[in-house]
């Protein structure tokens, strides 16, 4: 969360092939936000067995 | 042409057609010349197949005479939302990238409502790639307040079935995209579990989080229409093996023995004071129609949202990033902003997220055992301007996206109107694969009270 910045977004778009414009690029950054924020709240203390179940269908 | 025949439930018609005291040629053409006079205000269709349509009818209206009836579906119209594959009529997804796309075959569900009689009726309006706007072909538009948004992505389907422009429609739904239109354009919306119906043939937005389902004015009708389009499909290696059961035997049966989850945590937060007041009201009378009501925990349920927006970006940018890359200013500004976040989420925050969707699936199937589904406002307010549609528009995914990262299946039902006359809808989300369940909880709410017999009082004209 604290490597999103809009220098790191404008340096990866031009990586990714994408012309992003200034809005284009203030837009993601303020829906990345949200998201790495959420994300990083809710990161499992423990990751093992946490496979989803086989093409996402629960386990009939 | 009699409008009443556009609003007739699909039972009632499916009779009279088996009866021939009712064409498919007078039901098409009813739905047409609704069509030629609200559809230009109502921005519901992208494109209207009269001809084929017409021919069709005849063709049913032919075979029916003939004795060669193939059931209840045989000569009523169906619109398809215009992210599904059609084959020989264009196929646009709103995009100016697909613009002029006609596809050499169907999407496996379109085939198969062909296949039981349903003649295509037109390709209902869409939000770009059902993740942007509706910049081309116009914003749909609220048959009860023209002046608000259908919700989306499918609101071309949830208005034209709202305002009898359609007998019946298909949507899909990756983050609400059924369910929030039929919310807020007063229908019922049925999000089928993920693997009931094929994906082969529809435009992907998310491959995990897709779903496909019927769009109706009734619970029944919605009920008749997934039965014929779920079921396995070679074409699609996640539909499932499990035989589709007959969901018509669930309706009409009691909710007597019936427990219902009412959660604790976000759903029920920060309403809307209207769409509080209806959901508790529905929820009393679903009370005194048998069920017990149980309050649940559902700790995850605040922050899940954002989980199901990175699976659904990250899988959106890996759908559309050759695409993007070579036509990015012919994407609109919200769908390519959307599905390029995605390239911005690293691996491990994919992977991450697959992991806390795992756990909040987990969450759900415990508490689903305790109960047989779990009620919830759909959207936390009612249909919103269009001008704040193309704007900053509120996050309609609210309540519905959870259900679409665990997989499970969800209702919506209308359950009351504003004061200013606009829809309220109420979700009930039920076990994988129990969408039999939900048909009758669903069902047996409708029929003990009035919301679906009203009509949009907006006649919109060109």
């Amino acid at each position: 969360m604290s490597s999103l910045t809009r220098e790191w977004i404008k340096e990866e778009a031009a990586r990714q092939d994408l012309p992003l414009t200034d809005a284009d690029l203030e837009a993601i950054f303020e829906r990345l936000k949200t998201i790495k924020a959420a994300l990083l709240a809710q990161r499992p203390a423990k990751t093992e067995g946490l496979e989803p179940p086989y093409a996402f269908v629960i386990p009939e | 042409m009699d409008s009443d025949l556009c609003f007739l439930p699909i039972s009632i018609l499916a009779d009279q057609v088996a009866r021939r005291r009712v064409s498919p040629v007078e039901i098409v053409t009813a739905l047409l010349d609704r069509i030629d006079r609200s559809n230009a205000g109502l921005c519901s269709y992208i494109t209207v197949c009269a001809e084929s349509a017409l021919a069709a009818a005849r063709q049913a209206e032919r075979e029916i005479h003939a004795g060669q009836h193939r059931g209840p579906l045989h000569g009523i119209p169906i619109a398809q939302k215009d992210i599904n594959l059609t084959r020989g009529v264009r196929t646009t997804a709103h995009s100016r990238t697909l613009i002029d796309y006609v596809p050499d075959h169907d999407a496996t569900h379109v085939r198969r409502l062909a296949e039981a009689g349903m003649p295509l009726i037109g390709k209902t309006n869409t939000t770009e790639f059902a993740i942007g706007t509706m910049d081309i072909f116009g914003t749909s538009r609220n048959p009860w307040d023209p002046s608000r948004y259908t919700g989306g992505s499918s609101g071309g389907s949830g208005n034209a079935v709202a305002a009898g422009l359609a007998v019946a429609a298909t949507g899909s739904d990756t983050g609400g995209s059924i369910r929030i239109p039929a919310s807020f354009c007063g229908i019922v919306g049925m999000m089928p579990t993920y693997g009931r119906v094929s994906r082969y043939g529809v435009i992907p937005l998310s491959w995990s989080m897709d779903r496909v389902g019927p769009m109706c004015r009734t619970v029944a009708d919605c009920a008749m229409l997934l039965r014929h389009m779920a079921g396995h499909d070679p074409l699609d290696p996640t539909s499932s093996r499990r035989p589709v059961p007959d969901y018509q035997a669930e309706l009409g049966r009691e909710i007597t023995d019936v427990a219902l989850g009412v959660p604790r945590q976000h759903f029920f937060e920060h309403l809307d004071p209207e769409v509080d007041t209806a959901v508790q009201t529905a929820l009393r009378r679903l009370e005194a129609l048998g069920a017990r009501l149980e309050p649940l925990d559902l700790p995850r349920a605040r922050d899940i949202g954002p989980v199901g927006w990175a699976v659904l970006v990250a899988e959106a940018f890996g759908q559309h990033a050759a695409r993007l890359r070579r036509q990015f200013d012919q994407y609109g500004f919200r769908a390519r902003t959307r599905i390029a976040a995605g390239a911005f989420i690293t691996a491990a925050e994919y992977q991450e997220a697959l992991q806390i969707r795992t756990l909040w699936t987990s969450e759900l199937r415990d508490a689903l055992q305790r109960v047989h589904a779990i009620v919830t406002p759909t959207v936390p307010f009612p249909a919103f301007s269009l001008e704040t549609q193309n704007t900053v528009p509120p996050d309609t995914t609210w309540g519905t996206i959870p259900f679409n990262l665990s997989a499970h299946p969800a209702i919506t039902v209308p359950c009351g109107f504003t004061a200013a006359g606009l829809p309220i809808g109420m979700q009930l989300v039920g076990r994988a694969f129990d969408e039999g369940m939900l048909f009758r909880i669903a069902h047996a709410y409708e029929q003990s009270v009035e919301w679906h017999k009203r009509r949009p009082v907006v006649e919109v004209t060109t």
